[in-house]
């Protein structure tokens, strides 16, 4: 079962270095010692790469040498490896270093401008490193396992199939752009599973939100959990730090309960204990015997193993002993709950059209109401999952792709910047050129000075720029993960890999830039001679001064985009602050506490009922109560209702007594849900008043009485509105079920003294009820609230950020160009001002070339705003992408900073004395 | 090629080569120098050796047959040729020849 083929991409950076003699000989070595250490135990991976890159060194210097020897001929033997002789080496080593020191000598002669030529580069660079990064690891980067594209998700579809209970479900887009769902039944499952044809292997499995592990006598703690059948490990061919993974012995019903640990977990909380198999830890109450720990690389099915991290996994024939309530019952002898996710790993021999096709059969002969459902097409698609099961939303790679194009505008405009700068200095040097050629320099030599300067300020800014990607990382890992944070589940592991692609990637790309737009004033330098020298002393229209002016033209054109995109989000994040909440806030804090997670189910209402007294009764405490989906969460439950033979849309909340208290709800009218609601009880709801009007047609629904599944509701009382999963989503109608009858919430607690001070307390209540419940993280609704829009405000934080860095690099290079051109016309101006103009007319002549040049870059600008307007809609919130207003203060801040820019030169210039401007001629 | 000579390395994956036979191929050159000499031997050096002795026409490789251990690839066996068997023969006289007489140096 282990996975014994080496690391692909060392493989075949290797096959690159390797003579293609070589090739078959020593990969082959090389494969079979990395089979062979691989079955001895871990670290076989390690010590491939380590070998790798000793024998790819080796070689490449050999071939390098061969391919010398054979240049100079000189040595009939062309034998490999020999050494290159070392005067040879001394003499290119020589140049270079002179080079070099030269370049820095240089360099440190000017260091304002080194410094922004550098931090300019660096920033651009680490910006690209970093985001790169974050884009492998949630879009292109598959699953760290073997033949990862040998995997498929089970997906399908039935329109019209009524009464399905859908449990956590992933969206997935079919091959027709059709919406196809991920879970089947128990009994979809075992009919799949006998029908899986030869070359397919099945595997299954359901993401746990919460599990509770008990370590030694210590207070549970929750953690991310996976149900797991038999033939995940094999199938899934999950690499194993320690141990092993579930068998098939392990998913009978009536085998003992083990766990199977991931690795940031086992570090987390066993601090990388080795000899931590065997031994027992409880999950949800329940004594189970760790046998195993995944490899580091291996994160779970989840993207990016952020949602839910696959902390713990326990075998799924377990699930009526660690997960004995899983919503109303027991999901294996219910057709209607959909509750497990199918993958399959298809070998690439095997048709997947026909594999579809015998599931599909085999999905609807199992009993339940798909298979009942005449109506509607069913689809059965075998989905890509090669990067496993959760479906990263469209929105989410949308905001990576356009904050991908915003970093690389940064870069781009960190180049063009360099290659003013580096075309300014260039100019002014002309002298110091004309001189050197004069004196005898060839022009290769200068051309060669001039890049080895860029070469030092593209070497010294990607290594900074990397520096700051790696310093970036846990912020972007924040970013995402408070975007990506699903179900109120921190993501604490999201990793943003710098892997050596990452790397790769970006120091060429930041040699690559540099280089080329260090190359362009380079080869124009080059042919400056004495005469053309003297020659241009005089001159208007310099070809020099038209080409900074197009690059200063264009880097104002690219920064109108990002300023533009700064002050949308900016109207996007008041806009939201704005947003009218409909309950308080302030002093109200949830946690959760998962009668799931105890050891008896029956009990639920009972613990409900004696934790909120017991909350009641501690000083400080003013209300304690329960909702099933905390307010803004982000999380959401929606489904239908019947009403009187008809079918409405609704979504789903539970609440407990004193609800409206607690977070300040007015009751409108009727009556709140109340202590007296319990399992004994009527099963009774209350509506929200965007319910009444959607759903009930403006009529009292009050005493009504409403399907839900199979559950018959009556409406007690409507309740005010209030925003349901975040602030953007227009208020739903929705339905709140009592929480002690439907018992799965999280407990709301309204203080009068800051939560914090009373945590010890609160967590000694909910000890007191049941000691297994896990001590629960306690979250203030204003913290909750202002995650709920982390997303915006952290985006905006860097887009004010790269906006406000362009516009800074763009007035350096405008003020660069503006200085030059002053400093060429100083005589001009100077006749001028022995003729009688004024300061004023000679500032208005400097500025009026700056007006022109803004004007021009503006004239792309524009439209390239608009352009780039819908990448950035999906994020804003109550203001058009192309909102004119704020288009015009956009352009009108890039005017005002470009006159600032130019102002310095123009007041020089304004200064300058005709006498002395005479005389320096 | 009769004055090629191999340096002490050289010699040593020779007399490796002729040990082994017909099992000779990078893998186990390398554990058979280890196993008689007890020194760790770094791997490229093994391979460049073997390069540079075949460049030198010292040894000739065949590939063998494809195996799943070594992810479909093959075997790339080495075996001494003549001029090799040449050089190893006249290393080993020249080694011999100036131990000759210094046996009171190696009993001491």
């Amino acid at each position: 079962m282990s996975d014994t083929s080496p690391p692909r991409w060392a493989e075949r950076g290797l096959t690159l270095l390797l003579p293609e003699d070589e090739r078959e000989g020593v990969l082959g070595d090389l494969a079979e010692e990395h089979a062979a250490r691989a079955a001895r135990g871990p670290g076989a991976d390690g010590w491939y790469r380590r070998e790798v890159l000793r024998v790819g060194l080796r070689f490449l210097r050999a071939r390098f040498v061969e391919a010398r020897r054979r240049g100079s001929g000189h040595d009939p033997r062309a034998v490999a490896g020999s050494r290159v002789s070392k005067r040879e080496r001394e003499a290119v080593m020589d140049g270079f270093a002179r080079d070099l020191r030269h370049a820095a000598r240089v360099l440190r002669r000017s260091p304002g401008f080194t410094v922004v030529a550098v931090l300019s580069l660096a920033l651009g660079i680490g910006a690209n490193a970093a985001m790169f990064g974050v884009v492998r690891t949630l879009v292109l980067k598959p699953l760290e396992v073997d033949a990862p594209e040998e995997l498929a998700i089970v997906a399908w579809q039935r329109e019209s199939t009524g009464g399905i209970w859908q449990m956590g479900t992933t969206d997935y887009t079919g091959s027709d752009g059709q919406r196809l769902r991920s879970n089947v039944s128990s009994e979809i499952h075992r009919s799949l599973q006998a029908a899986a044809p030869d070359g397919v292997e099945l595997f299954s499995f359901h993401f746990l939100q919460h599990v509770a592990v008990g370590i030694g006598d210590g207070a549970p703690i929750l953690a991310g959990g996976l149900l797991a059948d038999g033939h995940y490990f094999s199938a899934l061919r999950v690499p194993m730090a320690l141990g092993r993974g579930l068998s098939d012995a392990d998913d009978a019903p009536g085998a003992p309960t083990v766990a199977v640990l991931g690795h940031a977990f086992w570090l987390r909380t066993f601090g990388g204990d080795p000899g931590i198999l065997g031994t027992s830890i409880r999950v949800n109450g329940v004594t189970a015997e760790v046998i195993g720990v995944t490899q580091p690389g291996f994160k779970g099915l989840s993207k990016g193993g952020f949602w839910p991290q696959t902390d713990i996994t326990v075998a799924m024939g377990q699930r009526p002993v660690v997960v004995p309530l899983m919503g109303d019952g027991e999901p294996e002898r219910m057709p209607r709950a959909m509750w497990i996710r199918v993958m399959a790993r298809v070998s690439p021999e095997v048709d997947r059209g026909l594999v579809e096709t015998r599931l599909a059969e085999a999905f609807l002969d199992a009993p339940g109401p798909v298979g009942e459902a005449g109506e509607g097409p069913f689809v059965l698609q075998l989905v890509d999952g090669s990067h496993g099961a959760q479906n990263i939303s469209a929105e989410t790679e949308r905001l990576l792709f356009l904050l991908m194009g915003v970093v690389a505008s940064v870069l781009l405009i960190a180049c063009v910047n360099l290659a003013s700068l580096l075309l300014g200095r260039g100019v002014a040097r002309q002298r110091e050129m004309a001189v050197r050629r004069a004196l005898g320099g060839g022009r290769a030599r200068l051309v060669r000075q001039h890049l080895t300067e860029s070469f030092l300020i593209a070497a010294s800014g990607t290594a900074l720029g990397l520096g700051l990607a790696i310093a970036a990382r846990p912020l972007l890992g924040g970013l995402l993960a408070s975007s990506l944070d699903q179900g109120g589940f921190r993501a604490t592991e999201l990793a943003v890999s710098l892997d050596p692609i990452v790397v790769l990637t970006s120091v060429s790309a930041g040699l690559a830039t540099t280089l080329v737009f260090g190359l362009l004033p380079a080869l124009r330098l080059g042919k400056a001679d004495a005469v053309t020298w003297l020659k241009q002393r005089t001159g208007v229209g310099e070809p020099h001064l038209l080409l900074g002016r197009i690059l200063i033209a264009g880097q104002i054109a690219i920064t109108l985009p990002l300023v533009m995109g700064a002050l949308l989000l900016l109207q996007t994040v008041n806009n939201l602050g704005a947003v009218q909440l409909g309950f308080e806030t302030q002093g109200v804090s949830t946690f959760v506490v998962d009668p799931e997670l105890s050891s008896d189910p029956a009990r639920a209402a009972r613990m409900y009922r004696s934790l909120l007294a017991e909350l009641e009764a501690l000083p400080g405490v003013q209300v304690a109560s329960l909702i099933g989906i905390p307010l803004v969460s982000g999380r959401s439950s929606n489904g239908r209702i019947e009403v009187g033979g008809e079918y409405a849309g609704i979504h789903y909340n539970r609440a407990g007594p004193g609800y409206l208290k607690a977070l300040g709800i007015p009751l409108v009218s009727g009556r709140t849900l109340g202590l007296q609601d319990d399992g004994d009880g009527l099963p009774v709801a209350v509506v929200n008043e965007t319910a009444v009007r959607e759903v009930f047609g403006g009529k009292s629904p009050l005493g009504r009485i409403v399907r839900k599944g199979d559950r018959e509701l009556q409406i007690v009382g409507v309740i005010g509105d209030t925003p349901y999963r975040d602030l953007r989503q227009a208020i739903p109608p929705v339905l709140y079920e009592s929480a002690l009858q439907v018992p799965d919430a999280h407990v709301i607690v309204r203080t009068s003294v800051p939560v914090r001070a009373i945590e010890p307390q609160i967590r000694e209540a909910v000890r007191r009820v049941d000691p297994e419940l896990p001590v629960p993280e306690i979250r203030e609704q204003t913290a909750v609230l202002s995650a709920s829009t982390a997303q915006e405000r952290v985006l905006t934080r860097l887009m004010l950020l790269f906006g406000a860095f362009t516009l800074l690099l763009a007035s350096i290079g405008l003020h660069g160009v503006t200085a030059y051109a002053v400093e060429r016309r100083t005589s001009e101006i100077g006749v001028r001002v022995a003729v009688g103009a004024r300061p004023g007319d000679i500032v208005g002549l400097v500025l009026r070339q700056v007006v022109v040049l803004t004007v021009l870059g503006l004239a792309v600008g524009v439209p390239l705003a608009l352009a780039g307007g819908p990448l950035i809609g999906a994020v804003l919130y109550g203001v058009a992408p192309g909102e004119p207003l704020l288009l015009i203060s956009a352009a009108l801040t890039l005017v005002i900073v470009s006159l600032g820019a130019g102002l310095i030169p123009a007041a020089r210039a304004a200064r300058i004395d005709a006498l002395e401007a005479l005389r320096s001629e | 090629m009769a004055d090629e000579r191999a340096g002490e390395f050289e010699q040593m994956v020779l007399l490796a080569l002729l040990h082994l036979g017909e099992e000779a191929y990078g893998v186990s050159v390398i554990e058979e120098i280890h196993r008689r000499t007890n020194r760790d031997i770094l791997r490229p050096a093994v391979y460049v050796a073997l390069r540079r002795l075949e460049q030198k026409g010292l040894v000739e490789s065949r590939l063998g047959q494809k195996r799943p251990e070594r992810g479909g690839r093959a075997r790339k066996h080495y075996s001494v040729t003549p001029a090799g068997m040449n050089v190893v023969r006249d290393a080993r006289a020249a080694w011999l020849s100036m131990w000759d007489g210094l046996q009171p140096f190696l009993d001491g």
